[in-house]
């Protein structure tokens, strides 16, 4: 496939290098000239500008946005929409200010966009735009897990098997994949970000804009439900009542 | 003391940064005595494990789940285009 990689930040440049491994296309660009050699040494197409950017894809386009909030970001973002045609696809890296941008972004009216539901089936497409709710900071993340004075109510199962091979499994992937987009965006996002990409919180905290005290919390809620939803719906086993 | 839910949210932390060595110890100590907490460590860092290697495998990677999304996304943008 063809992507379109705006900002080569570390997330950036790391999506990069893992595409051009697999053999996709990717046409790299951030305001960062070096950032943009670095990429082309590693076999992207590099441009310099929006223009470039999109003259260098074929039709329909993907554009995968990379890069941390803030007003230049917003500015790239509109510049780049008012280029693109029905049919592309923006790929949002997960910029919590970026939804009200786009609300204003005439431009992006008449190409459409990802909202936050429609992403049922992918980690990957699991970034996208969600400012954040107080729903996603909730201190229980599972509160029928828990009696009032903090005991499981209901502890986690025994999974069994060997789960150590669990990877292996090929329709675990679906069930993966169906369980995280059952998490809200910011939750799927921190999940998808920190437990598949590996990335540092820090990096995290700056690209999902939020402070490392919340992250610590998203994390946490992510996490149990994941595990929760994973052990209804792929281990189906009897949930057991503590003694 | 802490109670089970404390310890669940410290499991959590601790995947991400190290915890204070005295949070540290009363989790540990806690883990000895609570087999669901244990348990629930153990699944934690086992869905951890999975989920990277299989980011790690080349047909099961998120890219080839772009492809797929992107069709998804066009037909999505194809269906809000035609109501106004």
């Amino acid at each position: 496939m063809e992507i379109a990689m705006i900002g080569l930040g570390k997330m950036g440049a790391n999506m990069t290098t893992r595409l051009l491994g697999k053999g996709h296309r990717v046409v790299a660009y951030d305001v960062k000239e070096e950032a943009v050699r670095a990429t082309e040494a590693m076999g992207a197409v590099g441009a310099r500008t929006l223009d470039e950017v999109v003259g260098k894809l074929t039709v329909p386009r993907a554009v995968w946005v990379m890069v941390p909030a803030g007003q230049i970001t917003d500015d790239t973002i509109i510049a780049l929409a008012d280029r693109l045609s029905p049919g592309d696809v923006v790929i949002d890296g997960g910029n919590s200010n970026y939804k009200d941008t786009m609300r204003r972004a005439a431009a992006l009216k008449d190409i459409g966009s990802f909202s936050g539901k429609s992403s049922e089936s992918t980690w990957m497409v699991g970034i996208r735009e969600a400012p954040l709710s107080d729903g996603d900071l909730r201190e229980h993340p599972d509160p029928s897990s828990f009696d009032g004075s903090g005991h499981w109510t209901s502890g986690p199962t025994d999974w069994g098997g060997n789960p150590a091979d669990l990877y292996r499994e090929k329709k675990f992937l679906d069930q993966l994949t169906e369980c995280l987009s059952g998490l809200s965006p910011n939750h799927a996002n921190a999940f998808t970000l920190r437990e598949i990409e590996g990335e540092d919180t820090g990096e995290i905290c700056k690209v999902l804009n939020v402070t490392e005290t919340n992250l610590w919390v998203i994390l946490h809620r992510a996490r149990m439900q994941l595990r929760r939803c994973l052990e209804t719906r792929w281990f189906h086993r009897k949930t057991e009542k503590e003694p | 003391m802490l109670s089970c839910k404390d310890v669940t949210r410290l499991l959590s932390e601790s995947m991400d940064h190290s915890l204070p060595i005295g949070r540290r110890v009363g989790v540990r100590f806690h883990l000895l005595i609570c087999k669901f907490c244990a348990r629930y460590e153990g699944q934690l860092l086992l869905i951890r494990e999975t989920v990277r290697r299989l980011a790690a495998m080349e047909d099961a990677y998120g890219f080839l789940t772009i492809e797929r999304l992107s069709e998804e996304a066009k037909e999505r943008i194809r269906k809000s285009l035609a109501t106004p």
